[in-house]
């Protein structure tokens, strides 16, 4: 199967690779994996006090698909407050990227992957996790 | 002839159960397998080739599907009305999840290091791993906790991921 441009380019030169610490209380950390293929992804995001991401980082061991995926979505959520990254679907993901249907569940994995680092987030800061849906 | 099993086990003569017994599948499937070979109709009719044909390639996916433990596990899950493929994240043990994610990091390494015997020992120890919770599913599927055989049967799959990947690596070394 032919990867698009789009995705051939972050899996060459993926955007944001990295690892932060996770026991920083600006840091929210979302670990979520895919059991039928094995692919195992960590997005995690530094938020300041206002609720902005200013960094996100990811490792992703997974198809070039899955990393294409969580590495655009690093691009787009800088920036962005926790509450409008929440709002990021995978369909936005999969279009842009023009990912067959067969590689949808990669970018439902990398949507995912974000909600989970935001719920981390507000755990960590004591705030409902109720963004999070 | 026509075949029509209730489920893979009955075609070949097994009980329905995880724990199996690898000689009297081979025997089962070879004998299955020529009794039901599409040379033995090739001067038939259409419908009867083609029928063959079908029951062929029935025997080889039961057969596939018995044969590997995380498949097997996968299609008795199914028999137990379980879809093993269905998942959500917050099914997956996150110090399970991050537990993969540090042995992938290890491998990654180990890839650079060209260090064939870590990778060797790498496997040994996930090889450990794999045979517990083969265990542990079969313990757990045979006293019918299916959503605790379901979870164990979603971590073999991680498992089954890495172990392919080691051995990835290890013949791209070896081919050096």
């Amino acid at each position: 199967m032919a990867y698009t441009d789009k995705v051939l380019d972050h899996y060459e030169n993926p955007r944001n690779v990295g690892r932060m610490d996770d026991d920083d209380q600006d840091v929210g950390t979302g670990m979520v994996g895919a059991p039928a293929c094995g692919d195992v992804m960590r997005l995690q995001i530094k938020v300041n006090k206002e609720g902005v991401i200013e960094d996100a980082k990811f490792k992703t061991y997974g198809c070039g698909s899955a990393i294409a995926s969580s590495s655009l979505l690093t691009e787009w959520v800088k920036g962005r407050t926790i509450d409008d990254a929440a709002k990021i679907r995978n369909t936005e993901i999969a279009e842009e990227l023009g990912l067959p249907p067969v590689k949808i569940h990669c970018s439902v994995l990398a949507e995912d992957a974000i909600k989970a680092a935001i719920t981390d987030i507000k755990k960590k800061r004591g705030e409902s996790s109720e963004t999070a849906q | 002839m026509s075949l029509q099993p209730a489920n893979y086990f009955e075609l070949f003569s097994l009980p329905v159960s995880f724990q199996l017994e690898n000689t009297q599948l081979e025997v089962a499937y070879k004998k299955l397998q020529s009794e039901f070979h599409p040379d033995r109709v090739v001067n038939a009719d259409d419908r009867t080739r083609v029928q063959a044909l079908q029951q062929a390639s029935m025997i080889n996916d039961a057969y596939a599907t018995l044969k590997s433990p995380l498949k097997r596990a996968a299609y008795l899950l199914k028999l137990a009305g379980i879809d093993a493929e269905e998942h959500n994240q917050l099914h997956l043990d996150e110090a399970f999840l991050i537990q993969q994610m540090e042995m992938r990091e290890t491998l990654a390494s180990l890839i650079g290091d060209e260090d064939l015997e870590g990778l060797d020992a790498m496997k040994d120890s996930i090889d450990k791993e794999k045979t517990a919770r083969l265990a542990s599913f079969e313990a757990q599927f045979t006293a019918s906790h299916f959503v605790e055989a379901k979870s164990i049967y979603n971590q073999l799959q991680f498992i089954y991921k890495l172990l392919d990947e080691i051995d990835k690596a290890e013949e791209k070394l070896l081919d050096y």
